[in-house]
């Protein structure tokens, strides 16, 4: 029911706990801002979510069947980065800091703070823009890995990891004239100009803007 | 003297003289022996008699015979004389009449020719009157010419008398040559023979008769001798055969030396008889009186030996010459060892000897008390004896007395028992005071004699309730008509288990019937009472702290359960909040938001509320509540836990089932923990549910029964699952059903665990509880205690 003149919504949010108040409520507190989806269990969740979303997940720890530790490790296995908040009723601590382990984003008590909890969210669907970002940026740099040879992958990794040219040259039995070589069609074939831009794509780190 | 003591240890024979039957068996054989005696004399002597009158008929006989052969004699001579021819009338007449006058026999004699005619006038004797000229009789003649054919003499008997006479015709043949020629004949009167041929003793003595093939013809005597008396008959040789001489007696001869013996010898042996008798009658009077002797001897041989009182016979001198079983029995000293002793006496004490001496002088002396003395003895065995004596002169058949009867009792056991009776009475009444009980007796039969009066109270019944009857009156009347009871006294304000009954209370030692009285114990319990009351108010705790850790336990689900709506109704607020500070929130969804808040506000106050009345500590309070109203708020929290694992609980109560009479809060406990069990259970559960199920069980009972298809119970574990800190679990108290138990038990109620025997198995815990019998009835029976405040 938001006004059709505000802003479209900032992220989506999916909700996950098996109390119908406390979906509903949370639902009324993020919606003007947020797109919100709700869902009872977590089996109802993995039925209907969207992988691709840029997205984050409000997911209660203690519900029946399926719970919020399980579907988070379901998440992991499906190779998924949705960035979690694990809400917990009090004395969880150690629960929390399981999750924490396994990379939850973070977590929030109940009952919530609408300040922590907006920015948590916004926190959160930040980081999934970020790994939405990252994972495109991976994506590239890793098609732009695939098409250097075996020879020059084994020049990449010894340039990662600092060596100099002669250095390079002694590791593999080459010369140092080669190495260069080798070096010059990375450089191209990664399309970097400086050695950093050569890191960045070779560790796959961020976006340089 | 000494035979007498002799006589005493004598033990009386047995044995009796000769048999005592031997005179009646002599006196029996003499009789028999008298009597054949008499038999044989008389025999005897009917014998002689009859032999004597066979010689006094025989010798009659031949002198009848030698009368009638010395006629024929006579007349033979006549006879031969005529034959010579000599012998002329005159003769003959002068011859004839001769011989008739000496014969007085002779009737006539007649001399006959051989045809019978008379050769001359006949000679006749008168007296026998006219008519007897033979000639003239036919019967003659007849014989005459008989005669003179055979010439022989003949007798013949004529027949045909005219009387009594019983002529005898006689024939003699007169032979002249080798014929006869003439007869010579005469007649003879058998009676007349009779009556001068027989001596006077003879006839004196008999009856003789001439009898002809049995008529008789003459008799000697008119008299007739009795009948049966003896009597023998002869032949006359002289005369025919057929004439016999018959004898009878007329008195039996020669009865007196006979009979006068025999009865001589009878009252001999009558008197011997009588002699005999009298011996035997007086042999068994003996023998009765020995035998009565001998039973007498024997019973108080018994009697002195069954007694338990020692006896002994003391003579003059002190010397003991008889004892008898019991002494021998009391003292362990044989008899022999005792008898012919002086003092000092084997079974005195040692110790006590001079006491004994002295008491022995006094006996001697006669000086000994009617009361007895006491002397202390002792056994064979060495063993003290408190002995009683009491000492009797002892006096012999002649009055003289020759010692002293002493009688010996043992009165040891006596007087320990009567030591011990005192004892035992003093223990008796020392108990009753001791007592920590209230004891006491009031008269019976309060209201028409007035107050009751006290009879007998104990020390602790005086302490408790002073003097008089009244605490006993107090309680009796709390007791209400009940035998025991515990009843509270408010004088004393103390608590009493009063037990009364009624007695008969003997006014005097003697007086067993006695007047009706009440005897009332009562115990002070006011201790118990308080433990009682303690015990109850610690299990009060114990249940609170239960339901308190039962709240612990679930703390964080109820954290969780509170935060639900707690979380909700904050996301309202602050949801509604920024909404209207950006000024985009139409009344309507305000309206909405707020009514989704007070709803969330009112579930939190709910779940709060159910916690409070959970743990809130009251005295527990039975009242009739429908079962559906605990099951369900039971089943309200365990849902809690039961969500979060996807278990279902199925609550299935009997509509129509009345109210339990029951503590809701208690019995919510139970429930709430059974289900809390079942739900543990459940970990890994194929059929994730849980029934809850309520229904009649009798008139009274509503069973409950909470039913799951979790692990179950191990069987080793059934026996145990009520016992205090028992528990499978890992954190587990072990006080859940311990304590649930002993809830259900308040409630008279019976908590039990089955196996489910569902094919997913699992537990079935099940407990009665009573049903509200109808609502005022139950409000009133509450079963809380009425304790005084102090």
């Amino acid at each position: 029911m938001s006004p059709t003149d505000r802003d479209p919504p900032l992220g989506l949010v999916y909700v996950v706990d098996d109390d119908e108040a406390v979906r509903d409520s949370l639902q009324f507190l993020l919606e003007p801002a947020y797109q919100v989806a709700t869902f009872d269990s977590a089996e109802a969740f993995l039925d209907r979510y969207d992988p691709k979303a840029i997205a984050c997940l409000i997911l209660d720890v203690r519900m029946p069947g399926m719970s919020g530790l399980q579907l988070q490790e379901e998440l992991l296995a499906r190779g998924s980065h949705l960035p979690v908040v694990f809400v917990t009723g009090h004395g969880d601590v150690p629960m929390a800091v399981a999750t924490m382990k396994k990379g939850a984003t973070d977590f929030i008590e109940k009952p919530f703070e609408q300040q922590a909890l907006k920015a948590l969210v916004e926190r959160m669907l930040a980081r999934a823009r970020e790994d939405a970002a990252r994972i495109e940026r991976e994506r590239i740099n890793s098609s732009l890995l695939a098409r250097l040879t075996p020879r020059e992958q084994q020049v990449l990794e010894r340039i990662v990891a600092g060596r100099l040219n002669k250095q390079i040259a002694d590791d593999l039995g080459i010369s140092i004239k080669t190495v260069e070589a080798h070096r010059a069609n990375i450089m191209d074939k990664l399309n970097a100009g400086t050695v950093a831009d050569l890191m960045r794509v070779a560790l796959g780190t961020g976006a340089g803007g | 003297m000494s035979d007498t003591f002799a006589a005493l240890a004598e033990a009386p024979s047995r044995r009796l003289g000769p048999w005592p039957y031997l005179p009646f068996v002599v006196t029996i054989l003499v009789a028999v022996l008298l009597a054949a005696l008499i038999a044989a004399m008389v025999v005897e002597d009917r014998q002689l008699q009859r032999e004597a009158l066979q010689r006094d008929v025989d010798s009659t006989a031949q002198q009848l015979s030698a009368r009638l052969v010395l006629v024929r004699e006579a007349l033979s001579v006549i006879a031969v004389e005529m034959s010579t021819g000599t012998v002329d009338v005159r003769r003959f007449e002068a011859l004839a009449s001769e011989m008739i006058d000496s014969k007085p026999e002779l009737i006539a004699l007649a001399h006959l020719d051989e045809r019978g005619g008379a050769l001359s006038p006949p000679v006749l004797n008168f007296v026998f009157g006219p008519g007897w000229d033979p000639a003239s009789m036919p019967e003659v003649r007849a014989l005459a010419e008989q005669t003179a054919a055979a010439a022989h003499t003949l007798f013949a008997l004529l027949g045909q008398p005219r009387d009594d006479t019983a002529p005898v015709a006689l024939l003699i043949p007169v032979t002249a040559g080798d014929r006869p020629q003439a007869l010579l004949v005469a007649l003879l009167s058998l009676r007349e023979l009779l009556r001068t041929g027989v001596t006077p003793e003879m006839l004196e003595r008999y009856r003789f008769t001439l009898e002809q093939e049995g008529r008789q013809l003459v008799a000697s005597s008119v008299a007739v001798p009795p009948a049966g008396a003896p009597s023998y008959a002869t032949t006359l040789a002289a005369l025919p055969r057929e004439l016999k001489l018959h004898a009878s007696a007329f008195r039996r001869q020669a009865v007196f030396p006979a009979d006068a013996l025999a009865w001589v010898a009878g009252v001999l042996a009558l008197a011997v008889a009588a002699a005999l008798g009298a011996l035997a009658l007086y042999t068994t009077r003996l023998h009765r009186i020995d035998r009565a002797l001998l039973a007498e001897t024997v019973l108080r041989r018994a009697m002195e030996n069954s007694q338990a009182t020692g006896l002994a016979v003391l003579d003059r001198q002190g010397v003991i010459r008889y004892v008898n079983r019991a002494l021998v029995q009391m003292t362990g000293f044989a008899a022999d060892a005792l008898v012919g002793r002086g003092a000092p006496f084997p079974f005195w004490s040692p110790e006590a000897n001079a006491a004994n001496e002295r008491a022995l002088q006094q006996i001697l002396a006669g000086e000994a008390p009617a009361g007895g003395i006491e002397m202390s003895l002792q056994t064979a065995a060495g063993a003290r004896i408190d002995a009683h004596v009491y000492v009797a002169p002892l006096v012999d058949e002649n009055s003289r007395q020759i010692g002293w009867m002493t009688s010996l009792t043992d009165v040891t056991e006596p007087r320990r028992i009567r030591t011990e009776l005192a004892g035992a009475h003093e223990r008796f009444v020392r108990v009753l005071e001791s007592l920590e009980a209230a004891v006491s007796v009031v008269t019976a039969g309060r209201g028409e004699a007035g107050a009751p009066t006290l009879l007998f109270g104990n020390r602790a019944y005086a302490e408790t309730f002073g003097a008089g009857a009244a605490g006993h009156d107090r309680l009796q009347q709390a007791l209400r008509g009940r035998d025991s009871g515990e009843v509270h006294d408010a004088v004393t304000d103390r608590w009493f288990d009063v037990r009364t009954r009624e007695i008969r209370w003997p006014a005097r030692g003697d007086d067993f019937t006695g007047d009706a009285a009440r005897l009332q114990i009562a115990t002070d319990i006011t201790l118990r009472k308080t433990s009682e009351e303690i015990v109850r108010q610690q299990q009060d705790k114990v249940q609170f702290t239960a339901r308190l850790m039962t709240m612990g336990e679930m703390a964080s689900s109820l954290a969780h359960e509170l935060n639900q709506p707690l979380t909700a109704i904050t996301n309202y607020s602050e949801g509604t909040l920024a909404r209207l500070a950006r000024g985009a929130m139409s009344p309507e969804e305000l309206k909405a938001a707020l009514a989704k808040t007070v709803a969330q506000a009112q579930r939190a106050g709910g779940i709060i509320r159910r916690i409070r009345e959970f743990v809130k500590r009251s005295e527990p309070r039975r009242r009739p509540t429908p079962a559906a109203r605990i099951v369900e708020d039971a089943i309200a929290f365990a849902e809690i836990e039961a969500t979060k694992r996807r278990i279902a609980i199925v609550a299935d109560v009997d509509p129509r089932l009345p109210p339990v009479d029951a503590d809701p809060i208690l019995i919510e406990q139970v429930l709430l923990n059974l289900l809390k069990n079942a739900i543990e259970s459940m970990q890994d559960a194929t059929v994730p549910r849980i029934d809850v199920r309520v229904r009649r069980a009798g008139e009274s009972t509503a069973e409950f029964a909470v039913i799951d298809r979790g692990a179950g119970i191990a069987p080793e574990h059934l026996p145990n699952v009520f016992a205090p800190f028992f528990s499978t679990k890992s954190d587990g108290m072990g006080m859940g059903l311990n304590i649930c138990r002993s809830i259900i038990e308040f409630h008279q109620g019976q908590l039990a665990v089955a196996r489910n025997p569902e094919p997913a198995g699992g537990t079935v815990m099940h407990f009665t509880l009573p049903l509200a019998v109808s609502e005022p009835a139950a409000e009133s029976a509450a079963t809380t205690m009425e304790l005084p405040h102090r």
